[in-house]
């Protein structure tokens, strides 16, 4: 599993740990991200059962898991959380973020003791990471591709998590973990967008928000992270794109 | 890699598969249980019936065999509470086995990357450490000498010393699990036998009902039928036994070898 430090300010660090070379070919890849705090580490989309060991040996090369503070859920998949019971294991003093549509089905994921989650109005909210002054923002990404669904934002890193919005699958020998031309990274997303979001109006809604923003970096579950003129170019093509409408598709396959 | 640990989680789901299977079967022994009650209820209204004098040994053995039921009910209810309890603890140790085991991958994670690949002696010990199957707290030590030893990042070595130690707390849970479920399922055997005992008490009721049948002619006939029929329940009841014997048999052997397995 590759990891590299995407933003650094003191304490304040994003970490991407993902694009396994050695993961088992019928699991789905998937990138793991953490942001390091002077108070705390919070991880975003923690991922699957079976990657946990991979995810928690790389983690420690920058962190004590024990000072693992947030768990975020961007939404219910098993790629996402599945790992949820083994996390909560190592720091079970950790709240758990996720969208109020999922707290009963995470709970799925638990073993033994129940688990408290902070659920997580439709509308977003802070997430806050120990005392530590970094803001964490779940900002609504529902229908994009799950009911209850968000994105993460940073403001003073300017780092977008997308979850699985601007999710391609890469081919295993695909080892960049950012997209170097965004044309030719096209081919792996569109079939995935086509399919996956549901709502067009939701996507549009989901973009207007990120505009605002302003990101520098959006950051996906799956695939190679958008940086510098990506980000644009990324946001421009996924509001020309038809979505929810790859039914004809799979009725002709 | 950890083979072991695997073939122990799947040993331990197939303890939780015999727990279900005796549940099912205890479910039937309460079945005949209230049949043999309402068969000797019956003998009993029909004694009751009978002349002076011809029913009265037929009354007095209908009435034993309708207090019998009663008597072993408690044994019988108990079984099923005992192999929820059992299926409970085995359901808890194939999760700490599972976190073990996810906990331990890590650990062997980390220490494939550590160490010179062209240094000959730790590739060796690297091979060792995965080929081992983590189930004594001397492999684990092993694997924490290692990666003490030769993991020079601070934050890594530091929770890989915190990784064995969880590790090594749930080697000790899962050998707790283990004995407390030898435990349960000694008190299922008890029971076993004690129903046992009462299907056999049943049988030689129906035995001296069907002779006293016999003793007072064409009125006995139907006291004839009731034995025929106790005894049909207590073979169908016998049979139940047999299967939950075996099934208990089975888990009590898993139980054995897992626990061989982690003492080892």
């Amino acid at each position: 599993m590759k990891s590299l430090i995407l933003y650094e300010n003191g304490a304040h660090r994003w970490i991407v740990l993902g694009r396994d070379e050695k993961k088992r070919s019928d699991i789905i890849d998937t990138n793991q991200f953490a942001v390091l705090t002077d108070d705390g580490v919070c991880l975003l989309d923690p991922g699957g059962i079976e990657i946990f060991p991979t995810v928690l040996s790389e983690l420690t090369r920058y962190v004590d898991p024990e000072e693992v503070k947030v768990l975020f859920s961007s939404h219910q998949d098993p790629d996402i959380i599945s790992s949820l019971s083994m996390w909560l294991d190592i720091c079970p003093d950790a709240r758990v973020y996720t969208s109020w549509l999922w707290t009963g089905f995470l709970s799925h994921f638990c073993m033994g003791e129940p688990v408290t989650m902070e659920a997580l109005p439709d509308e977003g909210g802070r997430i806050p990471v120990g005392k530590s002054a970094v803001r964490l923002e779940a900002v609504p990404a529902h229908y994009c591709h799950s009911s209850g669904n968000f994105s993460v934002w940073d403001p003073k890193a300017r780092i977008l998590f997308s979850g699985d919005i601007g999710a391609a699958l890469l081919p295993d020998h695909e080892a960049n973990l950012f997209v170097e031309s965004f044309t030719d990274h096209i081919s792996t997303m569109e079939a995935f967008h086509r399919r996956w979001m549901p709502s067009r109006e939701a996507l549009h809604d989901w973009i207007r928000r990120v505009r605002e923003l302003d990101p520098q970096m959006i950051c996906p579950q799956h695939g190679s992270i958008f940086r510098g003129e990506n980000v644009g170019l990324f946001l421009d093509w996924l509001e020309s794109l038809e979505v929810g409408c790859a039914i004809e598709q799979t009725v002709a396959s | 890699m950890i083979q072991a640990l695997i073939d122990y989680n799947r040993d331990m789901n197939r303890v939780f598969g015999t727990c279900v299977r005796i549940q099912g079967t205890a479910r039937h022994l309460g079945d005949s249980n209230l049949e043999i009650e309402l068969l000797a209820r019956n003998g009993v209204a029909e004694a009751a019936r009978l002349p002076e004098g011809k029913g009265r040994s037929l009354l007095v053995l209908a009435e034993v065999l309708s207090e019998l039921p009663d008597q072993i009910r408690p044994d019988v209810d108990n079984i099923e509470s005992l192999c929820e309890r059992l299926a409970r603890n085995t359901a808890d140790c194939s999760n700490v086995v599972r976190l073990y085991y996810q906990l331990v991958s890590s650990l062997l994670k980390t220490a494939s990357q550590l160490g010179e690949p062209t240094d000959g002696a730790t590739r060796r010990t690297k091979e060792h450490l995965q080929s081992q199957s983590y189930l004594s707290g001397g492999d684990l030590e092993g694997l924490e000498s290692f990666l003490s030893t030769k993991d020079t990042i601070a934050t890594r070595s530091r929770s890989s010393s915190m990784l064995n130690e969880r590790c090594r707390e749930n080697l000790g849970r899962i050998g707790d699990r283990l004995s407390e479920s030898e435990h349960i399922l000694c008190e299922v055997f008890d029971r076993i036998r004690s129903i046992l005992t009462f299907g056999r008490t049943a049988r030689y009721l129906a035995q001296n009902i069907a002779i006293e049948a016999a003793a007072i002619g064409p009125d006995g006939a139907n006291f004839t039928n009731l034995s025929r029929t106790i005894h049909d329940v207590v073979d169908q009841l016998e049979k139940n036994l047999s299967a939950l014997r075996q099934s208990a048999d089975k888990g009590e052997g898993l139980l054995e070898s897992l626990r061989r397995r982690v003492a080892a």
